[in-house]
């Protein structure tokens, strides 16, 4: 009896866990259930070329504003040098973050409640002497800033966009001038904006963007200088 | 009565010889003491913030919102949360000693499983996924059958003399936990492996060359100085992929479990001293320990036997603190029941204590903090809504070199001579949108010898422009002048010597 018990725990574990590679492998519901997250080793799903920052900025309701991470208390950065509302990669829970803020401090009232992303390429995260072996220009680190989500003073939501990275990769497509003429002989007559019901909860993950690789050579000809 | 087929028989003889042959667990044990280890670490350095991580009085942030499923595991309040964190760190300690093995593996997979879901942006991770798998198969195998408190309580009990002696002597047991614990190891690998198969920029080094100059994990200065050179990072990367690959079925060959087992040590060193993973290679190693077979424990002490080596020699002097703890472990558990129960609320009570007191959450504080407004330049700052992309910005390295390894270009040297090759590659940050790219070749006084351009669309990561120097060409110093839409984004200064 105890034997069969234990083929039959054997058998169910290692079921799971070919189901976990059979749904990751074929995208078979690879995301149906938190459940899905403990069978599929997505590790290294992909890396973006920008890196980012997250700052949570309230409004109040003279104008001022107020940041609130890192929280008064101290930001705890669990993995390295990023603090935690940074890995709030589809800034799902950066709200929380901010509630939990305002609850314990003293403000005036809040009228907005931003998630700010601020995305800078990694080419400026190389330390100074890494860089001087690779150009040789002068390093100018320049960050790009992007409000990703915008909440009311209680926390419901009113606008989400995609992050910054996708967000400029669909601009590039989008200023195709045949893409814009499609798009407007496409777009249908709306009265509401979608999304602004939502309720601060509900999730939304952005579909990834994939960036396929397609390393161009060009074979050039030597030409002799043009006298000027 | 039909016999049953041979293969059949045969088959069903090799699974029970696999999975329930009777042997001491020390690679289970082993693997108990060490992840037991490094969880005690990784979750008590998040201790002073369980009120704010994992309470509903505080900010969690459970993967199952992500999932779109809200509600499926309910937030506590802040004190039960206390207690219950607290209680999980006592019971980790008690799976390391192994003191009521079973039962504090079955409490340290629910609460740590619990926990983690919380707080998907700074506990749970893949290595606290892995780390919930073996908990959960520890806690169905008899993992303090030996060096244990269990295990010594076990010796007690039959009255022998001096128990401390059989320090090593276990029970044997069947091994199916344990070999299920190699084949989830070796399945993660297996699956890692298909996540790589379906990244293209994985093999092309792009994606790892990105990775290796994040700093969202630690301290990574090898990774700074290895994103330098792109083409060393694709063989890497087939290498890795190809162990991880086999690793599934590689391991079982006692030949080949050394070799298997000492490419993943290798590679999870590399993860840290590169990527800045510190826990991931901690938490695999615990469980490659899990391999450890009675006849590698015998051939270990066999070897302490003679002590002819000064490795030897240290590690037999190793075993005097060792048999210190041995000594002073058995102690708690002639405590008994009461005495792990004592404990364990001994423990929470500190805990709920020590956060009513040091709250660095703030909850209970009379004392409140205060908003400060930002500064008009920064809320200007952060509310740009940038969306132009510098034409530097593109460019993530422009690499001169004479040859190329898988479509990299391998940067030695910036001196040429005529008649020699010369590759100029200009790497890209994506998002970049097409572009059209220029290459001068202009000598010092800005006299162009050379132009040539072409249209990198928004799906390439590098551009190559692959000159053959002519023999005529003078000697001395000449620049590479890249051109990004018109605009000059970098020289290289290269010295060309007669043929």
């Amino acid at each position: 009896m105890k034997r069969i018990a234990a083929t039959l725990v054997i058998c169910c574990y290692l079921g799971a866990l070919g189901w976990g590679v059979f749904a990751h492998t074929l995208s078979v519901g690879n995301a149906s259930h938190p459940v899905m997250y403990y069978l599929v080793w997505d590790m290294f799903c992909g890396w973006s070329g920008y890196e980012t920052r997250h700052h949570i900025v309230a409004e109040g309701e003279s104008g001022a504003h107020y940041l609130l991470n890192p929280a008064p208390w101290g930001e705890f950065r669990p993995y390295g040098s990023a603090h935690r509302p940074d890995y709030d990669n589809f800034a799902v829970h950066s709200v929380n973050i901010a509630r939990n803020v305002l609850a314990r401090t003293e403000h005036e009232p809040i009228q907005r409640i931003y998630v700010v992303e601020e995305n800078w390429s990694k080419r400026y995260n190389r330390p100074e002497f890494l860089w001087k072996l690779e150009f040789e220009e002068e390093m100018q680190p320049h960050s790009y800033f992007h409000v990703r989500v915008t909440y009311d003073g209680d926390g419901n939501l009113l606008e989400r966009k995609h992050n910054w990275t996708t967000a400029m990769y669909q601009q590039d497509v989008m200023q195709d001038s045949r893409m814009v003429r499609l798009r407007q002989q496409a777009r249908p007559f709306l009265a509401v904006t979608p999304g602004t019901a939502q309720p601060a909860n509900t999730p939304f993950i952005p579909f990834a963007t994939a960036v396929p690789n397609n390393g161009a050579i060009q074979q050039t000809a030597f030409e002799f200088p043009i006298q000027q | 009565m039909a016999q049953p087929l041979p293969f059949l028989k045969s088959l069903n003889r090799g699974f029970s010889e696999f999975f329930f042959r009777r042997e001491v667990p020390y690679g289970l044990a082993l693997t108990r003491m060490c992840l037991s280890a490094v969880m005690l670490c990784d979750m008590g350095v998040r201790s002073p913030r369980i009120a704010e991580f994992y309470s509903a009085d505080g900010a969690a942030a459970p993967i199952a919102l992500n999932y779109g499923f809200p509600d499926l595991l309910p937030l506590l309040p802040a004190t039960w949360a206390v207690l219950l964190y607290c209680i999980m760190l006592f019971l980790l300690f008690t799976l390391m000693i192994g003191w009521k093995s079973r039962l504090s593996a079955a409490g340290v997979f629910v609460l740590f499983t619990y926990f983690t879901l919380q707080d998907s942006l700074s506990t749970l991770t893949k290595y606290s996924v892995i780390s919930s798998h073996i908990f959960l198969l520890l806690s169905l195998s008899q993992c303090g059958a030996v060096w244990s408190v269990d295990r010594l309580r076990e010796l007690q009990r039959q009255r022998l003399p001096r128990p401390l002696s059989w320090l090593a002597e276990g029970r044997a047991v069947e091994i199916w936990p344990q070999r299920l614990i190699q084949i989830f190891i070796a399945v993660v690998y297996f699956g890692a492996a298909i996540t790589k198969l379906q990244t293209a920029t994985y093999f092309s080094g792009d994606q790892m060359r990105f990775w290796l100059l994040s700093n969202v994990n630690q301290w990574n200065p090898l990774g700074e100085i290895l994103s330098l050179q792109p083409a060393l990072l694709v063989p890497m990367s087939y290498i890795a992929i190809i162990w991880e690959i086999t690793f599934l079925f590689m391991v079982w060959n006692k030949g080949w479990r050394l070799a298997f087992l000492g490419l993943g040590v290798v590679f999870h060193c590399l993860t840290t001293i590169t990527l800045g993973l510190y826990t991931f290679p901690l938490v695999c190693f615990s469980i490659y320990l899990s391999y450890v077979t009675p006849e590698d424990v015998a051939w270990w002490r066999a070897r302490m036997g003679r002590k002819i080596s000064l490795a030897g020699r240290l590690m037999h002097s190793l075993q005097l603190p060792a048999l210190l703890v041995a000594r002073a472990v058995p102690s708690l558990g002639k405590t008994g029941s009461l005495g792990f129960a004592a404990g364990l609320l001994g423990l929470a009570g500190l805990g709920l204590l020590s956060h009513n007191t040091f709250d660095l959450h703030a909850a209970h504080n009379t004392r409140r903090y205060e908003l400060q407004p930002m500064p008009a330049e920064r809320v200007r700052e952060l509310f740009q809504n940038n969306s132009t992309i510098r034409e530097e910005d593109k460019v993530f390295s422009f690499d001169i070199g004479k040859y190329m390894l898988a479509g990299r270009v391998v940067e030695t040297t910036h001196h040429f001579s005529a008649g020699s090759r010369l590759y100029a590659q200009v790497n890209f940050v994506p998002p970049h949108g097409d572009m059209l790219v220029e290459c001068q070749i202009a000598s010092l006084q800005g006299l162009v010898y050379d132009q040539s351009d072409g249209v990198a669309t928004r799906e390439d990561f590098r551009y190559t422009f692959n000159y053959l120097l002519p023999e005529s060409l003078d000697p001395g110093p000449y620049q590479l002048i890249l051109k990004i839409n018109n605009q000059e984004i970098s020289r290289q200064t290269i010295e060309v010597t007669a043929h």
